[in-house]
């Protein structure tokens, strides 16, 4: 397996919680949260993170509204529901666990 | 405002709008609103070809975007966006409330409809959350049924006096309760059916 095919693999879980946690420290619009994720190195095609946003919308993970903005169209602003917050909440330990079983076994075995 | 994109750009949307009829047409409107949205940010009037370019590569192609959207892993074609599945789901669920008189048909058509909400790939978790809700109607009918069969009263007259009407038994759930319990279902599951449509827009 080549290293970007291990990448996408890896992103493919936790690129949605990705999300949730950079919108649980302020609102952003579609194209803020593509260049955060991207400059983190966690997308491969940008344009794969808007049907992920769709996707937490329809799923009541995140809320949108309409903004005007003085150099351009108006823009999608995302912001984190309740429900969003509480699936953060429940990943964080999930996600500290989880790593840190994979760390120990890779010490384990180099 | 307005922005006037490359035509490099209006090409990628143009080829993006064909790729993305086969989503659901909300959908597909979200797609396309989005990724305009994304080239009207990152495409300033001053951009050239290769500054399109380079947007437009960092996207991705539209085709697996659209792919994406659909669900897909990229490797497959998206499927059509046929609600087939979605309509046997409803149609059973309504059609079991009246069955409910001849229960076992009751049951194998609650069984069908539920497995098709539960299976389908248009509603999201929550949608079938609130499905579930209004799966309930043929259980519901049952109860308010029983209930006012169990409270029923049975009168009779020994032909010399008047008819003295007494009370058979007693009812299921106490009123209060009763009604309270039905108005929040009523109002959940009205909620969960206009959901449940909205998506087959």
């Amino acid at each position: 397996m080549d290293n970007q095919a291990l990448l996408g693999q890896l992103r493919r879980g936790v690129l949605e919680y990705c999300v949730l946690a950079l919108l649980a420290q302020d609102e952003r619009y579609g194209y803020d949260l593509v260049v955060a994720l991207s400059e983190a190195g966690l997308v491969a095609s940008q344009g794969s993170v808007y049907p992920l946003l769709s996707r937490l919308r329809r799923d009541d993970l995140v809320e949108t509204t309409w903004r005007e903005s003085t150099d351009g169209p108006p823009r999608r602003y995302y912001r984190l529901t309740a429900a969003g917050a509480a699936a953060l909440d429940a990943f964080r330990p999930a996600w500290a666990e989880f790593s840190s079983h994979v760390d120990r076994l890779l010490k384990g075995a180099s | 405002m307005t922005t006037t994109l490359p035509p490099l750009a209006e090409a990628y949307l143009a080829r993006l709008r064909a790729a993305a009829s086969v989503l659901p047409a909300d959908q597909a409107a979200e797609l396309v609103s989005d990724i305009s949205e994304h080239l009207s940010i990152a495409l300033g009037p001053d951009s050239d070809v290769r500054d399109a370019a380079a947007v437009l590569d960092a996207l991705g192609a539209p085709e697996q975007l659209v792919s994406d959207a659909a669900g897909g892993d990229g490797a497959t074609a998206p499927e059509p966006s046929s609600s087939r599945r979605e309509w046997i789901a409803l149609a059973c669920l309504v059609a079991s409330v009246p069955l409910v008189v001849f229960w076992p048909a009751a049951l194998v058509t609650w069984i069908v409809g539920v497995s098709a909400m539960l299976t389908s790939r248009r509603w999201t978790v929550a949608d079938k959350g609130f499905g579930m809700v209004l799966a309930f109607a043929p259980a519901m009918v049952a109860v308010m049924g029983l209930a006012g069969f169990s409270a029923m009263e049975s009168c009779a007259s020994d032909g010399t006096g008047p008819e003295v009407c007494t009370q058979v038994g007693q009812p299921l759930i106490p009123a209060p309760f009763g009604a309270v319990l039905l108005i929040a279902w009523l109002v959940l599951a009205g909620y969960g059916l206009v959901r449940l449509l909205r998506r087959l827009r």
